[in-house]
């Protein structure tokens, strides 16, 4: 009996990972896409790439997900490079200057990326109540994990205000009619659910007794 | 307690602001190449939360806050002056209110406030475009189209925001 009861018993200290890894990246991440932004020299521009990659090796980034966004770079290429042959007409050089300048807004946006997809929620979550104040850190952690549910129920809202005949299809848009349905029919009631919703956590978090006793908590306790 | 409950509630409600802000955000991601159709949302929730908060710092709050979980969830481009995006907006929206008094009652001072939400993005524009180093004559043309796309989109974000605050103080829920 006593066998069986400690194999399904939950284990009593759930694994936490330590969480100064977690702020080193963070800290990186900021330095790296400052850095990115700030090297105005191929020189720099290709030590910050290098720099970049190695970030992303070291976090272990699923790459999947970072090969998907390097379609970003194309268009915004294309953009700058118009403007630049625009204003100082056609060159290599400007070509060169061009396509510097499109690498580093492109590398800025990657450590962050990279960040984002070696993060867990856990990790992010004992951060937030280290770096931020603890009502700040409190609320943002509730916002994000509520949202989802949130926004099904607008996702319900939609679907109820569709059956009820208000003009919300997207070729509806075209007209000014379909803009007023989506702000009273649409926008009103999400409006109020939200905040019927923060009401209702704020009691219940008060009612647990929310600030809780010492800073660095994580609320409701881990 | 009762006060305090109220600041919480507050803070929840801006908190759901932001996140829902950027989530839309994501959601909505429109290939519409038309540049600044993002600040439809941002100038919508940034106002909301100024007229439903009272607080003169409340859109700044929002703004803050989406730009932190923005640069950390790594969207868009401009690294951690990514954050400017969504604070000079924000603040632009909590100054305007500051100076128009009872703007929450006209669709005209809305879309001032929208206005100035637009402009407020263009500035962080120049700013990541001057980090970039990139040549003035095209910097000012890159930021110019783009804060002209914002400014428009930031408009017609504002503009749906009078009516559900009028709906909201008729139910007297303000």
């Amino acid at each position: 009996m006593n066998r069986l009861y400690d194999q399904f018993r939950p284990s009593s200290t759930p694994y936490i990972p330590p969480v100064w890894p977690a702020g080193l990246k963070l800290v990186a991440a900021t330095v790296l896409a400052a850095f990115a932004l700030f090297s105005r020299t191929w020189e720099l521009a290709g030590l910050s790439a290098l720099l970049v990659v190695v970030f992303i090796l070291v976090c272990r980034t699923p790459l999947r997900p970072l090969l998907r966004k390097i379609w970003l770079f194309g268009p915004q290429f294309g953009f700058i490079l118009g403007l630049y042959i625009l204003r100082l007409g056609p060159g290599w050089s400007v070509v060169s200057e061009a396509l510097r300048v499109s690498l580093q807004i492109w590398l800025a946006f990657l450590p962050g990326l990279a960040l984002y997809h070696g993060l867990s929620w856990t990790q992010a979550r004992r951060l937030a109540h280290i770096l931020l104040p603890r009502q700040t850190a409190f609320v943002l952690c509730t916002a994000v994990i509520s949202v989802p549910l949130l926004l099904r129920e607008f996702q319900d809202i939609y679907q109820v205000q569709l059956l009820r005949g208000a003009r919300l299809r997207p070729r509806d848009l075209l007209r000014l009619a379909g803009w007023k349905d989506v702000a009273y029919s649409l926008l009103f009631p999400a409006v109020v659910q939200c905040l019927n919703a923060s009401a209702q956590i704020a009691q219940a978090a008060e009612l647990r007794g929310f600030p809780g006793v010492r800073k660095g908590d994580v609320w409701p306790y881990e | 307690m009762n006060k305090q409950h109220h600041a919480l509630r507050n803070a929840l409600f801006l908190g759901f602001c932001a996140v829902l802000l950027v989530s839309m955000k994501i959601l909505f991601r429109w290939h519409l190449h038309i540049p600044g159709h993002s600040m439809l949302i941002v100038s919508f929730f940034l106002i909301l939360a100024r007229g439903v908060v009272p607080g003169k710092l409340s859109a700044s709050t929002v703004g803050l806050w989406a730009g932190l979980m923005v640069v950390v969830l790594g969207l868009g481009k401009g690294g951690p002056l990514q954050m400017c995006k969504y604070v000079f907006p924000a603040l632009f929206v909590d100054i305007g209110a500051r100076l128009l008094p009872n703007w929450t009652h006209s669709l005209w001072t809305c879309a001032l406030l929208g206005v100035g939400a637009g402009l407020g993005k263009t500035g962080a524009n120049l700013l990541v475009d001057w980090a970039v180093g990139m040549e003035t004559g095209v910097l000012f043309l890159h930021a110019g189209l783009k804060g002209l796309g914002a400014v428009i989109f930031s408009l017609l974000g504002s503009l749906l925001v009078p009516p559900v605050l009028t709906r909201l103080r008729a139910h007297r829920l303000l």
